[in-house]
């Protein structure tokens, strides 16, 4: 590729480089071609058929080659006059002119003569090049390998060679530091770390420093922060009411998956569909908050599916953007004007994302369903912790039985024949103790087990442990406790209620037939027995005129006598039988079901909300006495009622456990120490965050084309599918979210790698390979550098998707460790530095630029993830907009070190977003963003030199330069190395003491000015020192912190 | 900017910034005494348009904006048949399996709910208007009363985006957005697109704003519009923090220069000469905001025209007040907010206190521009994002009555830059209900606001995820009807 006008090229719009490019040497058809066709022709003649004109396409080889409606071809290679499209093109006949004159579109001369000159030159077609798999490309030949340091520098030099260039020569090693350490942390370095590695003269010292800068888990952050803006991360639900939504814990997965190294297929796969895993683990099913970040409403009025279907295409426009490069959302209401997607294909993508138990309602909730708890990356540290110690703890208790067990025969014997034995019912076919106090199952005794649903929360018990039900929890038991009509029984347990609502107990029920089955619920605190047929006209209810009392422990206990009447029922309450109150009392069919029987839910309504424990149902109707036994009694007397064989194992260790307790004071206080242990585990548990997640309804919602995009109007019903231009997905990926991620990670998939890799290249450089990041599709553009495009993105596959592998490749690379420095003709030439010929330099993004004046002035508090928090801002912006019931009508900023956290962790409301922020182009995060732009304002020279964050900095930045050094050349000299890792030069210097002389002068004659300008900030100021001098130096800090040179990378 | 003055310019900055280090205080002084030197018309900012598609009627717009809907059938659009069905059902083949909110769709029920207040004609035009804008009706002959606009959005939220945006889900750039991108700035001490929110008086719970109904969506964040607030800094961060005085920021601001100047020697990008002058700009802007916002040039007769409450910060008197000054100052576009006429209940309570709110300030701007020879090349732009339905939200009476969001007509006021005067435009039927005559889509509405200003809605696009986006999507009709 010769390139003579390389430089006109790059200070053209896109298609002139195409044009120049191709004018000096051969013509490539998806640099040069494609593209003009794309921008003139496809609209009609493309990919979308309800807009094709004269059934002529030129997005096709065979059609855009073959006959013309009105006989001839299109294109003949080779042969300009018999090439119609020339003709069209070219006629001065304006009903004949292509493109039309009103299509306000117009080809120049020179695409008009590229046109010619590729017909000519035999018309060579190619697929879109983004659409073929990459394969690795062959290294060029260069002439200055001796510059290269990895294959990068090859296919880079090989373009700056043939523009006649040289490379920059390697920038210093303050600069290479410097930047290093902002585009891996996101943070300066300190000015210790730039000595240390100022000194390191080991050949390797750059490589260690990038290992180093890697391992530091500030890169976590700064790799979560870009990829918060793709995953529309926000701490709101971002539409109408606006209020606040928990969704942190996603955040803090992501830091912490970018922190592991965590491969970027299994990233992929985790946050698409970790929840269809098989076996998913909490950390999967937090990761799938990715799809969960999406704007929601619960505006009265709105209309359920209409929403559905935007949460949906939100997701397919997302998920196409970030992995794809692919505008997909072009093929919502037609298909694409310009990629091969056409508008079935986009809702068979739509449908792997339509069925999910999601409500189209938020609720404004701060956790609108589904959702799971989860702990921080504080919690999780300390959790493990206490788990391993309690784990120690239960170690040596079991120790302490084992040895013991062989007394258990003889001390069960013991305690038979002694006082403290009374007589207990018989006969139990549940059995429940909830004395597991940890897992997923429950004893119910004779060997079998009920399975917890939902949240599982242990705690304290009446007797030992219980479960806690939460309104998302139940134990289904299973098919036990079958009972009809004519079958006499009793059941109940102790609870400790802390709901109001309909709260059931226990239960065989289904709703769904009419509520046949029984159950014992609560309402309004009241007792409640239902023995159903057909409610209402076929069943039995009572009720107990007396309220149970909430968050106390009571026993209540039902007795049935298989009298199919409503006298045959008593209810007892902590051993005494209750009045009741009979409102149906017809019970003529069986109220046999298949509903299986479960503490805690109806199948599946009236979840119960507290404590359970002590579950006992009897295929009998026991005694006053029985049920006044039970009430006082301790299992151990109940499992004492029976011989030794009918001991389960765990049954055997709990009788081990209380007899341990009686006799051994070592085993107390370690059982003590147990307790203790798990409750201190159980308290961060419960202060869990809950976050949202994504689940599959167990029936998926029938997806189907939308007739221009229109919620209210389905065409043909379509299932999960993935564009044919795409290599089809393999037989063993299933056609849910998890087959998707599985086929957008496989390695024969021609984007994700381009696209991703492109990203990471913008990262550094500033602008991508592509430099249209969200679209790698014909409207996109064409790389500037393809073959390395390519080879990058074989290398990121080829490595097991190894995201910090590729940094490292990219950092370690000569034309990342270019200086920057440059003339301003160069700069000019080519601003946007494509050819790359020089190092990157470019204003650092919002949220960079506030920690760097955090870091710099010893303010940052570096605490690894948690909930947002809300640093200062002016007053009065959320209630501008808000909705006046709103939870975040009202901002309240944070105290404390909440105050200087990375800006990563500041609360983002989406329709009023941290207005530093905004300012240095952040976007708001309604919608997924891959690419922001980089604007120089005089808004954001305000926020710099009064927005009290920086003025409290400059601040503190005075004062460490007073500090540490002695003399105002000194002082100065520090600044620069804080703000800029370089020493002053020797204008610089001047200027600032001049600078400082008139401060001192004004600040002297002014103190009171002097004492309100170091009275800014929440934080205060240091007394040490005289406060007109410290004000003279904040004006000098607030300088520092406004130089370009520090707000740039 | 051709490249001569691209020249001109940089000598004359490259000499204004002087390079030695002795130089801080002849060019503090330089820039102190001519304020000017980059306020000279050279170095507007012309926008990616350069120049106007066709020869603009309007140099400017200020829309007023009534969040949450106001009433067409108490303002506007009079009904005289209805108040003889008060309270019979609206005929279904009126609804004709129109989509209504879920707050009403399940309503046994429509009952019609005649407007309460009285109607009459005003003006040389005969322009109905109810009683509740006496102000308004007495500049009727200056006004376009548009009663056949119309869009598909039937909430808030997805309505008011729409029509600010063009599209109902977020993402898109806003109206003033376009205008800052197409047109560029004359005035370089102030944003080419600011907006004001007001107070109000009626219910306190109003529907919500949100920045993206003049946030840049996916243009330029520049290009965002920026508040202009009654509640501490005016513009934000716009104030120097305590204890910095206008010359210790011009002396910093000096040094800075200096200092910026010597890293662009040093390192070549010109992306820092912007900067430098950026940081002009924001000095430029500490005086410039404060003259705008310090009403105490204005003579009393104006403030009187206005209302009591124009001296009350943040009110829609003051705010209108301010947008004539704007206006005065080249502003392009000036977008006033008022929220709180989401009347689903309890009309007759707050639809009066929402009109006193707006009906004197806004005849007074109207009368305040034409005094000022404003009014011929200022667009005002007066309405909601829908209107609302005939029958009755809730209980009906003869008092009280309520009315849901109805997409399918509402009224919208325009007034200047080119519009006719006089006018009333587009017709509903009896009920209000359906449109019968001249229907404006908000796409419409908007393409015509984008006219009076010299632009080809159709023309002003950017290229974002490869396809040519404009403010009216790929809809919109200019409505010459209107203009003059």
């Amino acid at each position: 590729m010769v390139m003579r006008t390389f430089y006109i090229a790059f200070s053209l719009p896109v298609f002139g480089l195409a044009v120049a490019a191709a004018t000096a040497g051969e013509i490539d058809f998806n640099r040069d071609i494609r593209p003009i066709l794309s921008d003139n022709c496809f609209r009609c003649h493309g990919p979308d058929e309800s807009e094709r004109q004269a059934n002529y396409r030129l997005d096709v080889k065979a059609v855009a080659f073959g006959e013309l409606e009105g006989g001839g071809r299109g294109i003949v290679a080779g042969d300009r006059a018999a090439s119609k499209l020339l003709a069209r093109i070219t006629t001065g006949d304006t009903d004949q002119q292509m493109p039309p004159p009103d299509s306000g579109k117009v080809l120049t001369r020179a695409q008009i003569e590229l046109l010619h000159r590729w017909i000519e030159s035999g018309a060579t077609w190619e697929e879109h090049w983004s659409f073929v798999a990459p394969v690795r490309p062959p290294l060029p030949d260069i002439g200055r390998s001796e510059w290269t340091r990895n294959p990068i520098d090859s296919y880079v030099l090989a373009q700056i060679e043939s523009a006649g260039e040289s490379p920059s020569r390697e920038a210093d090693q303050r600069a290479l530091i410097r930047r290093l350490t902002f585009d891996l942390t996101g943070l300066p370095p300190t000015p210790s770390e730039v000595n240390t590695f100022l000194q390191n003269s080991a050949p390797d010292a750059y490589e260690r420093l990038v290992d180093r800068l890697l391992d530091s888990p500030r890169y976590g952050e700064h790799q979560a922060r870009y990829w918060m803006d793709a995953a529309r991360y926000g701490d709101t639900h971002g539409l109408h009411l606006d209020n606040e939504r928990s969704i942190w814990p996603y955040r803090d997965w992501v830091i912490d998956a970018f922190n592991q190294n965590m491969s970027f297929d299994q990233f992929t796969v985790e946050q698409l569909a970790g929840d269809l895993l098989p076996d998913a683990t909490l950390a999967q099913r937090v990761a799938t908050g990715f799809n969960r970040c999406n704007v929601s409403t619960s505006e009265g009025g709105s209309i359920d599916q209409e929403y559905l279907v935007r949460y949906a295409t939100d997701r397919v426009e997302t998920t196409a953007t970030v992995w794809m490069g692919l505008t997909a959302g072009c093929a919502a209401c037609h298909d694409h004007k310009f990629d091969p997607l056409t508008q079935r294909e986009f809702y068979q993508l739509f449908a792997f994302f339509f069925s999910q138990t999601e409500r189209a309602m938020d609720g404004n909730a701060l956790l609108p369903p589904p959702s799971v708890k989860t702990a921080s990356i504080t919690q999780r540290v300390k959790l493990k912790r206490l788990e391993q110690l309690r784990n120690e703890t239960r170690g040596e208790l079991k120790k302490l039985r084992d040895e013991s067990d062989k007394h258990l025969a003889a001390w069960a014997d013991e305690y038979r024949k002694s006082a403290e034995m009374p007589s207990l019912p018989e006969g139990a076919i549940v059995r429940a103790t909830f004395d597991e106090n940890e897992g997923d199952r429950v004893d119910l005794g004779q060997d079998r087990s009920g399975q917890i649903v939902g949240t599982v929360i242990w705690d304290a018990g009446k007797q030992n442990s219980g479960l806690r039900f939460d309104g998302n929890t139940h134990v289904d038991l299973g098919d036990v406790a079958a009972f009809d009509k004519g079958d006499a029984f009793s059941g109940g347990a102790w609870i400790y209620p802390t709901g109001k609502g309909a709260l059931t107990l226990l239960s065989r029920m289904a709703d769904d037939k009419a509520f046949q089955g029984y159950d014992i619920y609560l309402g309004n605190n009241q007792v409640f027995v239902h023995l159903i047929h057909h409610w209402e006209k076929d069943a039995i209810r009572v009720n107990t005129k007396r309220k149970l009392t909430l968050s106390s422990w009571q026993h209540v206990f039902v007795t049935y006598d298989g009298s199919g009447t409503a006298a045959g029922v008593h209810v007892y309450v902590d051993g005494q039988e209750e009045e009741l109150q009979v409102t149906h009392d017809r019970l003529r069919g069986s109220i046999s079901t298949d509903a299986t029987l479960k503490i805690g839910r109806r199948t599946p309504s009236a979840p119960f909300q507290g404590i359970v424990d002590e579950v006992r149902i009897y295929p009998r109707v026991l005694t006053d006495s029985e049920i006044e036994a039970l009430v006082g009694a301790n299992p151990l007397v109940e499992l004492l009622a029976e011989t030794e064989s009918d001991w389960s194992s765990s049954e055997r260790q709990q009788l081990l456990d209380r007899f341990l307790k009686r006799r051994e004071a070592n085993y107390r206080e370690l059982a003590d120490g147990e307790r203790q242990q798990a409750d201190q585990i159980r308290r961060i548990e419960s202060s869990f965050a809950s976050t949202l997640v994504m689940q599959e309804m167990s029936k998926p919602r029938a997806a189907h084309l939308l007739i221009r995009g229109q919620y209210d109007q389905p065409g043909e019903s379509v299932g999960p599918g993935v564009p044919a231009i795409l290599p089809a997905m393999s037989a063993a990926m299933r056609s849910n979210r998890l087959g998707l991620a599985r086929w957008l990670t496989s390695p024969t998939h021609p984007l994700t790698a381009r696209v991703t890799v492109n990203r990471i290249w913008q990262q550094h450089f500033g602008i991508g390979l592509v430099k249209t990041t969200e679209d790698f599709g014909s409207q996109g553009q064409w790389p500037s550098h393809p073959e390395l495009l390519d080879w990058l993105a074989v290398e990121l596959v080829d490595s097991g998707w190894d995201v910090k592998a590729m940094h490292r490749q990219i950092v370690n690379s000569a034309t990342y460790r270019q200086a920057s420095i440059a003339s301003s003709a160069a700069y000019r030439r080519d601003p946007e530095n494509r050819l790359l010929a020089r190092g990157p330099r470019f204003r650092m993004d919002a949220e960079m630029i506030r920690d760097n004046a955090l870091a710099i002035s010893g303010l940052l508090v570096e605490q690894t993830g948690g909930k947002s928090v809300k640093p200062y801002q002016p007053l009065g912006l959320w209630k501008a907009v808000g909705y006046t019931s709103s939870n975040t009508a009202q901002f309240k900023a944070s105290e404390g070190a909440s105050l200087y956290r990375r800006s990563l962790y500041s609360f983002w409301k989406r329709t009023s977003p941290p207005p530093g922020m905004q300012i240095f182009d952040a976007p708001s995060r309604e919608v997924c963003t891959v690419r922001r732009p980089r604007t120089n304002t005089p808004a954001a020279a305000l926020v710099l030199m009064n927005d009290p964050q920086y003025v409290e900095a400059a601040r503190e930045l005075a004062g460490r330069m007073i500090t540490v050094a002695g003399s105002d050349v000194e002082r100065i000299r520090y600044g620069l190395l804080l703000v800029a890792s370089r020493p002053p030069a020797a204008d610089e210097v001047q200027v600032l003491q001049q600078m400082l002389v008139r401060y001192r002068e004004k600040y002297e004659q002014d103190p009171e000015a002097a004492k309100q300008l170091v009275s800014v900030g929440a934080s205060n100021y240091d007394k040490a020192i005289a406060v007109n001098e410290l004000a003279a130096w904040t004006l000098i800090a607030s300088t520092l912190l406004n130089l370009d040179e520090t707000i740039t990378k | 900017m051709n490249r001569y003055d691209e020249h001109a310019l940089k000598m004359t900055r490259r000499h204004f910034f002087g390079r030695t280090a002795g130089g801080i205080g002849v060019a503090a002084l330089g820039s102190l005494l001519n304020p000017q030197l980059f306020a000279n018309p050279t170095n507007a900012d012309p926008g990616v348009l350069g120049k106007p598609h066709h020869l603009p009627k309007a140099k400017r717009v200020i829309y007023l904006f009534m969040s949450g809907a106001p009433s067409q059938l108490d303002l506007f659009d009079h009904k005289p048949k209805m108040v003889d069905l008060f309270d019979q059902d609206l005929p279904d083949s009126i609804i004709d399996g129109q989509r209504l909110t879920t707050m009403t769709s399940r309503q046994k029920r429509f009952p019609i709910a005649p407007s309460k207040y009285k109607f009459a004609q005003h003006g040389q035009a005969g322009t109905w208007m109810s009683e509740l804008l006496p102000h308004m009706s007495s500049v009727v002959d200056e006004l376009a009363v548009i009663k056949s606009v119309h869009t598909e959005a039937i909430n808030h939220d997805p309505a008011i985006t729409y029509i600010q945006t063009g599209a109902q889900i977020p993402g898109r750039p806003s109206m003033g957005a376009w205008l800052s991108y197409g047109l560029g700035s004359e005035n370089q001490e102030l944003p080419c697109f600011m907006v004001l929110h007001s107070s109000w008086n009626a219910k306190r719970d109003a529907q919500a704003l949100y920045e993206r109904l003049w946030g840049a969506g996916f243009l330029p964040a520049k290009h965002a519009g920026v508040s202009l607030r009654s509640e501490g800094d005016p513009v934000l961060y716009l104030s120097n923090p305590a204890g910095i005085d206008s010359s210790t920021r011009r002396e910093m601001l000096d040094g800075l220069r200096q200092l910026n100047r010597q890293t662009y020697d040093r390192i070549g990008d010109p992306e820092i000469e912007t900067r430098i002058a950026q940081y002009e700009m924001a000095y430029r802007m500490q005086t410039s905001v404060p003259d705008l916002t310090d009403l105490s040039d204005e003579p009393q007769h104006v403030l009187d025209m206005y209302g009591k409450e124009v001296l009350q910060p943040g009110t829609f008197a003051a705010n209108c007040l301010l947008a004539r000054r704007l206006a005065e100052r080249n502003v392009k576009f000036i977008q006033v907010f008022i929220r709180g006429w989401d009347q689903h209940g309890d009309l007759p309570r707050d639809l009066p206190l929402q009109c006193r709110d707006v009906d004197q300030p806004t005849a007074a701007l109207i009368k305040d521009l034409k005094m000022k020879g404003l009014l011929e090349d200022t667009l005002v732009v007066w309405g909601g994002e829908f209107g609302r339905t005939i029958y009755c939200q809730g209980k009906l009476t003869r008092a009280n009555y309520g009315r849901d969001h109805h997409p399918r007509c509402f009224t919208t006021l325009m007034a200047g830059g080119g519009v006719k005067p006089g006018i009333s435009y587009g017709l509903t039927d009896d009920f209000s209900y359906n449109i019968v005559e001249n229907p404006v889509h908000i796409h419409d509405l908007n393409a015509t606001i984008l006219h009076t200003l010299g632009i080809d809605h159709e023309r002003l696009t950017y290229r974002f995820q490869g396809r040519d986006f404009r403010l009216t999507d790929v809809h919109g009709r200019v409505v010459d009807d209107v203009l003059v």
